[in-house]
């Protein structure tokens, strides 16, 4: 078990298998008390007996996260327990965004589980991308980059509550340099 | 909580997943989403001949990174199409006619003006273009892939001209490539093509050439395909005309699992074709020591049947790796199905075009009957050399999609009539014959998502 606490104070319990889907955590607790595991291995070669990684990088010591609200992590542990025991995404997943068209396809439990309003959306890819959670990051970005789809820059301003910084010389520049892309 | 609370790392990852013309829309926001969205923008040019048509009242992308240098690092993947150049007359035509824009002043060399700048911000500033599809029929045009360093993937299409010496010398200098994908090779080219795969050899894992009238025997064993260990694609056309493929040495390809063969139909003649006897049995011989996982084999006249010494050969070779096999446009016979289902107990995927003589739903049937692993089936429609008109009507209608679903158990999904079939495995009052009845998907074949594909393991194999 690992125990994980919020910015407004509350404590989680989670299975290891569960928090190590996010990077920050798996890295936290293998880079944790070298020292156990330096002791663990000199019993190892003594006893000839196996110790099990797990056995050794767990503590009682709860892992804070400060920018982390409750509401949010219990979201996000939601979704980690969800997919627990899936592989977790190999490092080079930049590459393979060039050689083939990214897909905003997303799985049924995920698209449900994303449905949420939207600063709890916001809050999500803020806590996937400060915890590391690739897959969660995409699901979320990809919910974004959904609701943009097909709108005008007016409705994606009012979707976000942004406000239009440029003169409208900036602008009608700016559409006439981008008008190639338009045409596919 | 809003965007701005998103800082620009995410909202680069969100912005990767939109389109070129979303990112348009995103680019006139406001000037922090322009200043990320502009670069993503840029990261994949395609500008065809439609772009050209409007310009120069619109400013083509190469002309802009002229004017913000900064932009051209962002390029990744460029493809151009320029089939047809038009001439300065006709531009000015254009912008008088259409436009009603003043005419400008002639004599300016406009399109050379264009060309320059293509050539400009293309060969000197995107110095990280990886990708590149260039179908341009203008030689002039190909002194933008000079000193390409970082590019790894190359369609290059060049039309039916020749090219300079100094060119082919040129092209055969770019090293570094993963994937060379050839539409037509003029015959200059051809002359360098051996030398260009040797220098490509150490990098090369897909090969394809799509047509090619200069392409011999003597120039495929002297190209020396078993040099290129790192293969994994390979695919090249079959001369209907001539019936002839290249006689292949043998070849030592450990990495090679996807061939594919296409057929260029023999326009001079009114001829049924297809695959003789001994026609594609060398080539299958001199890959034999390859785990081919994937063979594609496309004719452009209906080929009834394929012969049954070429499956028996086959399955001889590569029983044990085989999972797709693709004879589009051609059937093969029970016999020859009977054997597949038997022996490749790894085929997972299978595309034919059932030939509508005798009964072709119990030669499905009755063959496929006995392989527990094909999942896949799928028939394209009957193609005429003459007409490009799918003919497809009469086999769905011939064929019992219900009496292959349930004699075929292990087919779970087939692609008919540009529709995919699923079984459907709820029970159901309807049918006592227990799980045969299959669901219609509202998707249409060009709707093949990526989570499909996923599912059903389904490969377009993109060599056919």
């Amino acid at each position: 078990m690992v125990i994980l606490a919020t910015s407004d104070n509350e404590q989680f319990n989670v299975d290891k298998e569960v928090a190590e889907r996010s990077v920050l955590i798996k890295n936290m607790l293998e880079g944790e008390n070298p020292i156990a595991l330096a002791v663990a291995f000199v019993y190892m070669k003594l006893n000839g007996s196996f110790i099990r990684h797990e056995d050794v990088g767990e503590s009682d010591q709860s892992i804070p996260l400060p920018n982390i609200t409750s509401p949010v992590l219990k979201k996000v542990l939601e979704y980690c327990e969800h997919h627990r025991g899936e592989p977790l995404p190999s490092g080079d997943t930049d590459n393979a965004d060039d050689v083939r068209k990214r897909t905003t396809d997303i799985s049924e439990w995920d698209q449900k589980f994303i449905t949420v309003d939207q600063e709890m959306l916001f809050e999500i890819i803020l806590a996937a991308n400060y915890l590391d959670i690739k897959p969660l990051l995409d699901v979320g970005c990809k919910t974004v980059a959904n609701m943009i789809k097909g709108k005008t820059p007016e409705e994606i301003r009012k979707l976000f509550n942004i406000v239009n910084d440029f003169t409208p010389e900036e602008e009608a520049q700016i559409k006439k340099e981008n008008e190639w892309a338009e045409d596919r | 909580m809003s965007t701005h609370n998103l800082d620009s790392d995410i909202l680069i990852v969100i912005f990767s997943f939109l389109s070129s013309s979303d990112l348009t829309s995103v680019a006139l926001v406001n000037k922090s989403f322009n200043a990320i969205a502009v670069p993503r923008l840029y990261h994949t040019i395609y500008f065809r001949d439609s772009g050209l048509q409007k310009w120069p009242n619109l400013p083509s992308p190469f002309e802009t990174i002229l004017k913000r240098p900064e932009l051209a690092i962002h390029v990744r993947c460029c493809g151009m199409s320029i089939m047809f150049l038009p001439t300065d007359e006709l531009i000015c035509l254009i912008i008088t006619e259409i436009s009603s824009l003043p005419r400008p002043p002639m004599g300016n060399r406009l399109i050379s003006k264009f060309m320059n700048s293509c050539i400009e911000s293309l060969s000197t500033l995107c110095s990280n273009i990886h990708t590149f599809r260039f179908i341009v029929h203008h030689p002039a045009f190909i002194s933008i892939l000079r000193g390409k360093k970082r590019l790894s993937k190359l369609q290059l299409s060049l039309g039916l001209d020749d090219i300079t010496e100094s060119d082919a010398e040129m092209l055969s200098q770019i090293t570094g490539l993963h994937t060379l994908d050839l539409h037509q090779v003029p015959l200059g080219l051809c002359r360098r093509l051996p030398q260009w795969i040797s220098n490509i050899s150490d990098t090369l894992t897909t090969f394809r050439i799509r047509t090619s009238q200069h392409l011999d025997e003597a120039l495929f064993i002297e190209m020396g395909l078993s040099r290129l260990s790192l293969l994994e694609k390979l695919a090249f056309p079959m001369d209907e005309s001539t019936l002839r493929i290249p006689h292949f040495p043998k070849h030592n390809l450990p990495n090679l699992h996807i061939v594919g063969i296409s057929s260029i139909p023999n326009w001079s003649e009114e001829s049924t074709s297809g695959p003789r006897p001994g026609l594609l049995e060398p080539f299958f011989n001199s890959i034999s020591d390859s785990p081919v996982s994937s063979i594609a084999c496309g004719f452009a006249n209906y080929a009834d049947f394929v012969p049954d010494e070429t499956i028996s050969q086959i399955v001889r070779h590569f029983s044990l790796t085989l999972q797709r096999l693709s004879f589009t446009n051609a059937d093969i016979s029970e016999k020859g199905l009977t054997e597949l289902a038997q022996f490749c107990k790894n085929l997972k995927q299978l595309t034919i075009t059932p030939s509508p003589v005798g009964s072709p739903t119990a030669r499905l049937t009755g063959s496929l009957s006995h392989s527990s692993s094909l999942k896949v089936l799928i028939i394209p429609p009957r193609r005429d050399q003459w007409s490009s008109i799918l003919r497809s009507e009469g086999y769905c209608t011939t064929l019992n999609i219900k009496e292959l679903f349930r004699c075929a158990p292990s087919i779970q999904v087939m692609v008919v009539g540009g529709k995919i079939l699923m079984r459907d495995a709820r029970p159901s009052l309807m049918n006592s014959y227990g799980p045969d009845n299959f669901r219609v998907l509202s998707a249409p074949i060009n709707r093949f998502n990526l989570a499909f594909r996923e599912k059903y393991g389904i490969e377009t194999l993109g060599m056919d």
